[in-house]
Parts: structure tokens; sequence; C-alpha cells
């Protein structure tokens, strides 16, 4: 691997103490190099989310280092942090998370009044981002007007105004419906190739996979070798999309038998009327 | 930051809005109070005022008319009447007393006047005549209209009954209640003879008070005269005195409360937008950005508090005495500048408790689902 652009060094998160203690993360070392796609993936509780909180600096580790484009981010102080996150990470989050009162540009531009220059810098460069995610006839429209691709796509613009080498992004597909998934897949696995970035992706959704550089399953707390037996793949009973059964963590059971899903949209559709997607 | 702080107040404007009038109406009983005592600070020397004597003698020792008590003799008067450069000397008898009209019983003022003296009586007679005999009285209009009394009608001083004649106007408020009666009934109240309360002294033209003033003192044994402003100054002082204490608890306990009602509004906001200000702090905003950013929204609900405090004080306030007479309202620019240097204590002290969230708020939860 040439320089890796993330490293994590026996990473470890312990909530709580003595016989309550949790230990969310154990022990983890990871590299990512640039222009790499990692997948972690793992079940619900398996700290994912913990994970890559500290590959943020969002979390102090109880142990262990994480460095980011040659910055040692876990000894920087709370004051030091946030100018880190700006410059050199860009999240994407699952729910999205705009800012409700900004337009599409207000919450594209907002990471980059964190720079030098200030939004007026950066504002070609998001005139060319709504642009490349087909965005510009949503400029001024607010958050609550969008579609859930249309969010995203505005999240992941805003992850990338500044430029970082580093993207995390947190099931970025889980909100969406498969055709809306698939599209921001497939743009963050562009920016990946065309930009030179690093993205890390935390998510339940088999069809990262298929962009994925690198898969790593994380299990009570530790980054465990995937199983020999990779798949078991089922079709979704409400979108037909193939998952991933022995990964998926949605699933339900009809009349004995148990169906797994690619999204809790499907979930909710076949809970509703079960007997018109069973078999 | 600024934007964002900006839209998500105006696009709260709901809570902002119900935030800025609590404010407003802390802020309203700052002023009100403020006014009120002033309003009746200057009722109190009402009188004085519109008596415009050059100087005023009393008994030595004595130096307003608000709740004072002061005798002069007779023959002083005389001697002060017989003075080079003074022009004439009205005396009058004055006694604080509890008066009844109809059901409504209270405080006021009672003026004794020589039958026919147009110097010293009431200035606006809205309705009859002056005293001009034993059992005569004038009582100001505000007092008839509110306990429906009319001329004709009896009143009673103390444990005296006398007839209304006269109904005068700017003589009445909450704190000071002017009656007037004839200076020999109220003798006969006091059981007093030769002797006067206050003497309202005129000057020649071209007589300067305030040496005519000094002379009565040095020339009349054990009287007190002062000039007409010197007067009013220190019965307003008085006033205010008396009153001084009373204000500063009211702004204090209004300030609290508009502090607290700034500190509610804008920790609401920093807790309905809790997740948004962990995605800002996460993408990079640092405290103490967010911080500004609540502190202007703290600011700007404050400010908005204030502006509407004022235009009530300003539109609505004046038209409180006309609905209740009994009020007598002086609003000042003094309080109004007071009102918004608390206003930004307020917004000062309203942000901490926001501040402390804003510290308080984990970007880590930025992931939370």
């Amino acid at each position: 691997m040439t320089n890796p652009l993330l490293t994590a060094r026996h990473l470890s998160k312990t909530y709580g103490s003595g016989t309550t203690a949790v230990r969310a993360v154990d022990d983890v070392t990871l590299d990512v190099a640039p222009s790499e796609i990692v997948l972690v993936m793992g079940p619900s509780g398996s700290g994912k989310t913990t994970l890559l909180s500290m590959l943020g600096g969002l979390l102090r580790p109880s142990a262990g280092t994480v460095e980011i484009d040659g910055i040692e981010i876990t000894g920087k102080t709370e004051a030091e942090l946030p100018s880190v996150r700006a410059v050199k990470v860009g999240f994407v989050f699952q729910a999205f998370n705009l800012l409700d009162a900004l337009t599409v540009e207000e919450n594209v531009l907002f990471p980059a009044q964190l720079m030098t220059g200030g939004r007026r810098a950066a504002r070609d460069r998001a005139t060319r981002l709504l642009d490349r995610l087909g965005l510009t006839h949503r400029r001024t429209a607010l958050p609550k007007t969008l579609s859930g691709g249309e969010k995203q796509r505005v999240a992941i613009a805003r992850a990338l105004i500044n430029q970082p080498p580093l993207i995390l992004a947190d099931e970025p597909t889980g909100n969406l419906d498969s055709h809306s998934g698939q599209e921001v897949m497939m743009i963050l696995h562009d920016i990946a190739r065309d930009e030179q970035r690093s993205i890390v992706f935390v998510t339940h959704d088999p069809r990262v996979e298929e962009i994925a550089d690198r898969i790593l399953w994380l299990e009570d707390g530790g980054l465990r070798d995937r199983k020999a037996a990779q798949h078991a793949w089922v079709l979704d009973p409400v979108c037909g999309m193939r998952v991933d059964e022995w990964t998926a963590v949605l699933s339900s059971e009809h009349e004995g038998r148990r169906y797994s899903f690619c999204s809790t949209r499907c979930q909710e559709r076949f809970a509703a009327n079960p007997a018109a997607y069973a078999d | 930051m600024w934007t964002w702080a900006w839209k998500s107040l105006v696009a709260q404007r709901a809570g902002s809005l119900g935030g800025a009038c609590g404010i407003a109406g802390a802020f309203v009983l700052v002023i009100f109070f403020d006014a009120v005592w002033r309003g009746e600070s200057e009722q109190i020397v009402t009188y004085v005022r519109e008596m415009d004597a050059d100087v005023w003698v009393m008994q030595r020792g004595v130096a307003n008319m608000h709740m004072a008590s002061s005798f002069v003799w007779d023959w002083k008067a005389e001697a002060i009447a017989a003075m080079p450069g003074v022009r004439r000397v009205t005396p009058i008898l004055y006694l604080n007393s509890v008066y009844r009209v109809g059901d409504r019983r209270s405080f006021g003022y009672v003026v004794g006047l020589q039958p026919g003296d147009g110097r010293a009586g009431p200035w606006e007679m809205t309705a009859g005549r002056t005293v001009t005999a034993a059992g005569e009285t004038v009582i100001p209009a505000a007092l008839a209209r509110l306990a429906g009394a009319s001329l004709g009608d009896p009143v009673t001083i103390a444990d005296r009954r006398f007839e209304v004649v006269g109904l005068s106007g700017g003589t009445y408020s909450a704190a000071n209640t002017i009656i007037f009666v004839t200076m020999a009934d109220l003798e006969d109240m006091l059981s007093l003879a030769g002797a006067y309360s206050f003497l309202l002294v005129d000057a020649d033209d071209g007589v300067d008070a305030g040496a005519l003033a000094a002379r009565i003192r040095t020339d009349v044994d054990k009287v007190n005269a002062v000039t007409q402003e010197e007067f009013i100054r220190n019965d307003f002082a008085m006033a205010m005195q008396m009153g001084v204490e009373i204000i500063f608890l009211m702004t204090l306990i209004s300030s609290v409360l508009a502090a607290l009602i700034v500190a509610f509004t804008a920790s609401a906001l920093v807790m309905r937008a809790r997740r948004e200000l962990a995605v800002a702090k996460a993408l990079g905003a640092r405290s103490r950005s967010i911080l500004a950013a609540v502190v202007l929204q703290a600011t700007v609900v404050t400010l908005v508090g204030c502006a509407i405090a004022m235009a009530f004080t300003l539109f609505v306030m004046p038209w409180i005495p006309a609905f209740v007479p009994q009020l007598t309202l002086a609003l000042s620019m003094a309080t109004a500048a007071r009102v918004a240097v608390i206003a930004v204590f307020v917004a000062a002290a309203g942000a901490i408790l926001p501040g402390a969230l804003v510290a308080a708020v984990d970007p880590a939860t930025a992931f939370h689902r």
C-alpha cells in the first residue's frame, strides 16, 4: 500500500467502567489508501458508528491513535479538532442532516465558511458541485422540498465543498429507495475515482460491495476476517433487490418464514400488507 | 453561522416572537412602574407648580409640602407682606386627611382657602365654582366620576361633612388628591387660629426670587423661604427618594424575569436545533462560533422584545389614564434608555444557559439515526 491517507492503530472505545464497562470498539487497526473505497460492515451494535466517529475526530478513543493525511488527530485539543474536521474530512449521514433553514446552496457552502476565504471563495466550487450532482435547478430550494435522493446529493456536495481527502459515510443509502441508493452509491464511487478521495462506508447495503475496494467486517467491536461463506443472497420481497441474508439487519417473520429487506421503507411496506409480498 | 442563526430564527418565528413578547411584557413592566412613579411624583408637585409663586414660606425646618406639616403665625405673613419687593402674600392652610366620597374612601391633601381667594385655589374648574362659604368643598372631577358623585353631593373629610360646589381638573391621582375647603373650616377642624401652613409670595417685577427668599429667611424669625423651583425640586426629590427602592426592586424583578425569558427562549432554540448544532460541530464549526450565533439569536429576540415594549409604551400607554383616571403616567426618555441598557445585559445573561447547552452538544450525535 502507498502511504495510507487514514491510519488507525489499536483503536479502542470503552463506555462506562468497572463491571458495567462496554467495549464498543476493541483494538482496531486500519489503513486506508488514497482513493480507496473501504466498506465496514457488521451487525447492529457492532461498533461501526463508534469507529466512524473516532476516525472522523468526533469521538475521543479510549486508546489508540488516528492519523489523517499526516495529522495525528487523537492528540489534538477540542479547540483544534474542528479545523481538522473542516479541512480533512467530509461527512455523509444516513439521515442527510441538512440544515433546515438554509437553501441547498447555503447548505453546500456551510463548511466553506470555516475555511480561509469563506463562502465567497467556495461559491464557484459549489456551483460546479451542484451542476455535477444535478442540483443546479434546486439551489434555492429548502431541504423540506427535496426528495431523499436529492437531500443525500446535497449532503455529498456539502461533504466535498472543502475538498477533503477523506469522506466518511454512515449508511448513505439507508434512507433511500433502491434507485436513489444506486445513484448515490455511483456518485460516491465516481468521486473516489475522479477526485482521488478515500471513502470509508459504514453500511448494511450489499450493493455497496460492488464499488468497494475492500470489505471489513466489524463484530463485537473488533475487525474480523470476513467469513468464508461470503453471501447468502435472497430477494427483498418488496422491491426485488438482492439482499445478503447473512448480513442483513432488516428482517421480519411471516407465517414461519423469514424475509430480509434492503431498507426500512421496504420493511414497513411489507409489514403493512405481508400477504401482498409473501411467497 | 450568521446566516444559519438568522434564518433558523426566522424559521422558528412563532416561538421567537412568543419569547420576544414575553420579554416585551417584562420591559413594559419596568417602563410602566417607572412611568407610574414618575407620574405620581409629578402629580405630587402639581399644586406647587400650578400656583407659580415666586417664593414659598413655611415653618423653619420644613423644605417641602408633600406629607409635611408647617405652621406660620399670621403676623409673620403680615411682616413679609410689608417687606420691599413683595407684591402679594397668599396664605393657605394644608392638611393630610382621610376623605369619603360616595363609597370611595381614601387619603388626600386638603387645602384651606380664604373665601373668594382665586390665587391659591383650583386652577381648572370643570363644573361649579370655588369655595366661598363654610361647609363647601371642591373635589377633583376624576374622583367624582369614579365615585359617582356630582355637584351638591356630600363629602366627608375627617369627621366633617361638606357639600360639593365645584369639580376641579388636574387634581387627582392615586397618590395625591387635592381637595379645597375654606380656611375657616380647616381652622375649625384643626382647632387652630392665627396661623397658616404655607405662604405664597409674589414678588414685584424685577425682584430676584432667590434674593427675596434669602431676605425673608434672614428678616423673619423661624421661617424657611425657598423659591418655586427649589420647592418643587425638594418635593420631587422627596417623592422619588421614597420610591427609588421600589423602582429599583421592580426594575430588578422585571429584568430577572426578562433574562429568564431570554434564557428560556434561547435554550428552546438551542434544544430544537440540537441536532443541527451537532451537525455544525461535526462539519467543523467551533463552539465559540455556534455560541456567537446563539448570542445573536438571543440579542435579536431581546431587541425585538425591547422594540415591542417601546411601541407599546409610545402608542398604548398614553391611553391608559383615560380608562384608569387614578393613574398619572410620566414617560421619560431616561427610562427608555435605561431599558435599552438593561436589554443588553438581559441578552448577555439570558445567553449563559443556552451557551452551556451549546458547549454540551456532542458532535458525534450527528450520527444518531
